[in-house]
């Protein structure tokens, strides 16, 4: 079959590789239909990802049709169903999943795989979809198949007369958005701050405006992507064109906002100090992670108020305000999206016409050119907000 | 635990070491620089720790001074009971072990095993259980003579809450060649403070799930990756 590869920095290439095959009783394989290039691809993209190995096949966000069952899969999924995969691999029945915290599970990630993950986190997360050895080595979704473990756990089901696009976002990136507002603990009336206008950003101001929030902020530099954030009613800051800290705290009477939400993670932009030296320890390889939007979230949220941070980081951090952290009295919120907990109740909403999900596709193409894709995805971040593959 | 500090390190080395080197041989690009620092790191510690002995505190499992006592637990969402009963039986053995080929019950609580070695050599020996408290503690040796001495000691305790059962599995393990053959079995990654643990999480993943999480082979996780011409 046809599959996109990561090759390195800056080189994506689609290859013919093996079709997956039923490996374990529980797995299932998918024909995909159409599958996304995440903004957190971007970071193997630009080869800041460790335990990537050249011919990795990529991508986390897809749905399609089963193909085939494995014997453990029985009833609950069968050839023919149309469904959306989560990004993360969940078993359903060991001490996290039973607590619904899916991206924690013990099961999914391979032991071999665990050792790499635990020696830099503590102890391994769940297993990934085309996200490097250290998460699982599972080869992604961004392509023509793919074989999909504890198929009788993950995949939701999906009604026919709902066109694609409005429902393979529920894979990844609305639950995340929504994971992060949840996280944020908003309450009525509350002051939301979101750094980062990309799809997450945008699916968790939809969110924190369903959740209750009074007043949605919205920070980033491509004015595209914040006229988006404006449709659904936020109010918008370029942080080329404003000091972020010094508005937040006026447009909230001299507060700060209740909560801020970091959805950018390590790669983040800014042309402060702090993240200079950050741009510097990523290029020799000393740090690894570029958080000046963490620091900033953490100095502007009020007294007593919470961050949240589904922006994705990989490894270590520096220079993280914990003065700030402990005096100001804050709750740090995260997580990968535990998306297995949130699917039927955003499946919901997108047939309630409760929230929009079509908004954010700018670029459709085929498999064949996905390099283009993640090109100009990384290259033209204000006119490109999402690319959708179709293998088929 | 081990009262030396360096001990520890030299234990955390030997952990880390043969994950690591494996990786570096893998890896391209940004990776390979973090990997060389702190491989280097550690083989310098390594160097020193390695020399020394290390021990478990109050319980010795072993009266030679050469044997690793390699300690690991995991908690399985199982009842003791049940957890027991698989164990016990360890004609199992080879579905979770990944060293274990095939295990035969010979009976009078002997059984006869058939590992993968170092290097891809198998090692045979016959085992006697020494120890076997019905859903609590199963300690089972080489017999005299085998070629390979090992003890095992595996203790099942109930986990707090309702988390299942805490699985405390201990052994010694004096391998073939003596010193040699310990740095055989790291640098073909099959060293035996790794094997514990992964073995034990691979029962868990059995008992919890039915299946253990593999992206071994090409069908299981297709890439791209250059073909072997033959």
């Amino acid at each position: 079959m046809r599959a996109v590869c990561w090759h390195g920095k800056h080189d994506m290439r689609v290859d013919t590789v093996p079709d997956p095959e039923i490996t374990n009783p529980r797995d299932a394989i998918l024909k995909v239909t159409s599958t996304a290039i995440c903004g957190s691809d971007l970071h193997p993209y630009d080869g800041m990802m460790p335990s990537m190995v050249a011919g990795d096949v990529m991508g986390h966000e897809f749905m399609g049709v089963v193909e085939e069952v494995g014997p453990g899969v029985k009833g609950k999924l069968k050839k023919g169903d149309r469904v959306v995969v989560p990004f993360t691999i969940a078993c359903g029945s060991c001490f996290f999943c039973e607590r619904t915290l899916f991206s924690c599970c013990d099961n999914s990630n391979p032991v071999a795989n665990q050792d790499l993950a635990a020696a830099a986190m503590g102890f391994s997360p769940s297993g990934l979809f085309g996200y490097s050895h250290m998460l699982g080595g599972f080869a992604g979704g961004q392509a023509e198949y793919v074989r999909v473990p504890f198929a009788d756990v993950g995949p939701i089901k999906i009604p026919n007369g709902i066109d694609d696009e409005k429902v393979l976002f529920l894979s990844d990136i609305f639950p995340t958005g929504w994971m992060g507002a949840e996280n944020a603990q908003i309450e009525e009336g509350d002051t939301v701050a979101i750094w980062g206008a990309g799809p997450v950003g945008l699916f968790a101001c939809q969110s924190a405006f369903i959740m209750g929030a009074a007043q949605v902020i919205v920070i980033d530099h491509y004015p595209h992507r914040l006229e988006l954030a404006a449709k659904f009613g936020a109010k918008t800051l370029n942080f080329h064109e404003v000091k972020v800290r010094e508005t937040l705290t006026e447009m909230t009477g001299g507060r700060g906002p209740d909560s801020c939400i970091d959805a950018v993670g390590m790669e983040s932009h800014g042309f402060s100090p702090d993240n200079i030296v950050d741009w510097v320890l990523q290029e020799t390889h000393l740090g690894t992670d570029r958080p000046h939007v963490l620091r900033e979230a953490i100095l502007a949220v009020r007294k007593g108020g919470t961050v949240s941070v589904p922006g994705v980081y990989g490894g270590f951090g520096d220079k993280i305000p914990l003065g700030a952290f402990v005096n100001k009295g804050l709750t740090l919120r995260s997580g990968q999206t535990h998306v297995q907990r949130y699917m039927p109740k955003l499946l919901e909403m997108i047939e309630q016409g409760k929230v929009d999900t079509t908004f954010l596709i700018s670029d459709r193409m085929s498999l064949e050119d996905a390099p283009k894709g993640y090109k100009k995805f990384k290259d033209q971040q204000n006119e490109c907000t999402k690319v959708v593959l179709k293998p088929h | 635990m081990p009262t030396n500090s360096l001990a520890n390190l030299g234990r955390l080395t030997d952990e880390l070491m043969p994950t690591l080197e494996a990786w570096g041989k893998r890896l391209r690009n940004v990776d390979q620089r973090w990997l060389v620092i702190g491989g280097a790191t550690l083989l310098a510690a390594a160097v020193v720790g390695g020399a020394l002995a290390v021990r478990q505190k109050g319980k010795r499992m072993s009266d030679k001074e050469d044997d690793k006592v390699i300690a690991r637990a995991v908690t399985v969402n199982k009842p003791r009971a049940e957890l027991y009963r698989y164990w016990r039986d360890f004609t199992n053995a080879p579905r979770f072990m990944e060293m274990a080929e095939s295990v035969t019950d010979s009976g009078g609580g002997r059984s006869h095993w058939i590992l993968r070695g170092p290097g891809r050599k198998k090692l045979e020996y016959d085992a006697v259980i020494t120890a076997d408290e019905p859903d609590r503690l199963i300690v089972w040796e080489s017999a005299p003579g085998a070629d390979v001495r090992s003890t095992n000691r595996i203790e099942f305790r109930d986990a707090p809450g309702d988390r299942g059962t805490e699985i405390h599995a201990a052994m010694t393990y004096d391998p073939p060649m003596g010193a040699l053959g310990k740095v055989v079995a790291t640098v073909t990654q099959r060293s035996p403070e790794l094997q514990v643990l992964r073995d034990l999480k691979r029962f868990k993943m059995l008992m919890e799930t039915g299946e253990i999480a593999t992206t071994e082979g090409p069908g299981a996780a297709p890439a791209g990756r250059k073909q072997k011409s033959h």
